[in-house]
């Protein structure tokens, strides 16, 4: 039996062809699937780049339910392990545009695993300077409001 | 999720994220971090005093076991809670007082249920919220009314029920005329729904005015150890029974001990070793590999105690000589079990964690936030 697939075309007009069950992870696509089937689906704020990272993930993930019993494609503790190197392979900017698709096409293991890399991230920074250079933010405080803020948190919130 | 949109909308607590997948990135950072975190914006030091934030942690079951003291400060008299602060930097934890607490009672007992610490005195009770450091009244202790405190009183936690067992004071018709007679009774109350269970247990049983030197939670069951091991009992809540405890387990002084996963520690001072009591095989047994830091640390201690702080995981309270003055020092010790059933242990920590004023360990607690 031959497996159904859809199109996702992503922001450069470029198209993917995936397994439907792959793709359906994503909550927004299962949806879209049902209500547009046989079209190609443009996802228009997504690059090829990410679209392809978010489809790799996406096979490694599915579940192939075709009658024939258990036929995951890897254990539980295999798939964490490869989760840890799919996402320290990703650069910081790259890590973000994944996380925003996969908040936006809702495939909510993929935004646990990319929300847990910024956090780690976050984490292993030395200082407030780090964590504003490594993720755009800016300084909106005085100098004198960073020193009482210091002061204060020598005592635990 | 609207709330908190509004709450931040002006501009993003991080650049190109949405301000919810921004909290959920938060929720997932160590709070050790949290001070550093919140000198990066205004927006973030918002976040982090915020109640949303822990109530997304609870939710995303990303919670860290918090250590509190409460300290009696010889100089001043007064009971105070205390917070293990931890270090990121190589400066080690220490213990810092939680200025928005008020003073404690002096004859306060000390449980914690997930993110609260109870506290029961004689004819009131109070909850302290840590998340935020607030405190709320636990309205209607049952011996409030009958202005016969509960003293001497120990308090255990069983399924979120605080079972407190103490002495009071009640008033029996006897040969014609009344008399007031003091009676071992247990009051018994529910976090979950924070009403206190009726009717209060008289337990004539038990001798009244025993005084229990240690009480402990093992296998769903409030074990009480009694000074020179006398009136040591288990009260097991589920069957409602009340045993007379082990006499191997009974057999040793194991004041400031503590229970995990069903296994009692307690550290034989006489002896330097951390001594592990099983209740399945009745026996106690010496953790290794802490041979040396207790020969050089604990010498001659006048008190020590545990609390569980996390998974196989205990910290240690205990008073020491440090240039010239006495100060507190806390080590986290980790546990492992191996094969043929030896447990040790490893120092992950040590700290002097008060050194200024002079101060009496009263109770440690160690909550989930």
């Amino acid at each position: 039996m031959s497996k159904k697939m859809i199109v996702l075309k992503s922001s450069e007009g470029v198209s993917f062809v995936v397994e439907e069950a792959v793709a359906r992870q994503s909550k927004i696509i299962s949806f879209l699937v049902e209500e547009f089937p046989d079209r190609e689906l443009p996802l228009t704020n997504m690059t090829s780049e990410i679209l392809r990272k978010t489809i790799e993930y996406c096979k490694k993930h599915v579940v192939e339910d075709d009658g024939g019993g258990d036929s995951s494609s890897s254990s539980s503790g295999d798939l964490k392990e490869w989760d840890v190197k799919f996402v320290a392979e990703i650069d910081q900017p790259r890590l973000m545009d994944l996380l925003m698709a996969a908040n936006y096409l809702d495939i909510p293991s993929l935004l646990d695993v990319t929300c847990q890399k910024v956090a780690d991230t976050i984490a292993a920074c030395n200082d407030e300077k780090e964590i504003r250079a490594t993720f755009n933010i800016e300084n909106d405080f005085t100098e004198e409001e960073v020193e009482a803020i210091r002061m204060e948190n020598q005592y635990p919130i | 999720m609207s709330e908190v949109m509004e709450q931040f909308s002006v501009s993003p607590l991080i650049p190109s994220l949405p301000d919810d997948v921004a909290i959920d990135i938060v929720a997932r950072v160590p709070r050790s971090h949290y001070p550093t975190l919140s000198l990066v914006s205004k927006n973030l030091r918002k976040l982090i005093a915020s109640p949303k934030l822990y109530k997304r942690r609870s939710f995303l079951g990303i919670t860290q076991h918090r250590l509190y003291a409460i300290l009696h400060n010889r100089n001043t008299g007064d009971f105070s809670v205390y917070i293990l602060h931890r270090k990121v930097s190589s400066s080690g934890n220490r213990l810092v007082i939680v200025p928005s607490l008020p003073p404690l009672s002096p004859r306060g007992s000390y449980v914690s249920v997930g993110s609260k610490v109870y506290v029961f005195n004689d004819v009131d009770a109070l909850s302290i919220d840590c998340t935020s450091h607030t405190v709320q009244p636990i309205s209607d202790m049952p011996h409030r009314t009958s202005a016969s405190p509960l003293s001497s009183k120990v308090a255990n936690v069983i399924d979120g029920k605080v079972y407190l067992i103490g002495d009071s004071y009640y008033l029996f018709s006897y040969e014609g005329g009344l008399i007031n007679a003091k009676k071992k009774t247990m009051i018994v109350l529910d976090t979950e729904t924070q009403v206190w269970e009726q009717p209060v247990m008289i337990k004539h049983h038990l001798k009244a005015g025993a005084i229990w030197s240690a009480a402990v939670v093992m296998e769903d069951k409030i074990c009480m150890r009694g000074f020179r091991n006398i009136h040591s009992f288990v009260y097991g809540p589920n069957e409602n029974t009340w045993e007379l405890m082990d006499e191997v387990l009974n057999s040793k002084n194991w004041k400031g001990g503590c229970v995990v996963d069903d296994v009692l520690y307690y550290l034989d001072c006489s002896e330097k070793a951390l001594r592990a009591y099983d209740p399945k095989q009745s026996r106690w047994s010496v953790v290794n590999g802490l041979e040396e830091f207790l020969a050089s640390e604990c010498a001659q201690l006048k008190w020590s105690k545990w609390v569980k702080c996390g998974e196989k995981k205990m910290a240690l309270f205990f008073p020491k000589k440090y240039v010239g003055k006495e100060v507190i020092c806390c080590a986290e010790i980790a546990l492992e079990r191996r094969q043929g059933g030896e447990i040790w242990g490893n120092i992950e920590s040590c700290d002097v964690v008060i050194k200024e004023g002079l101060f009496d360990m009263v109770e440690c607690v160690a909550v989930t936030v």
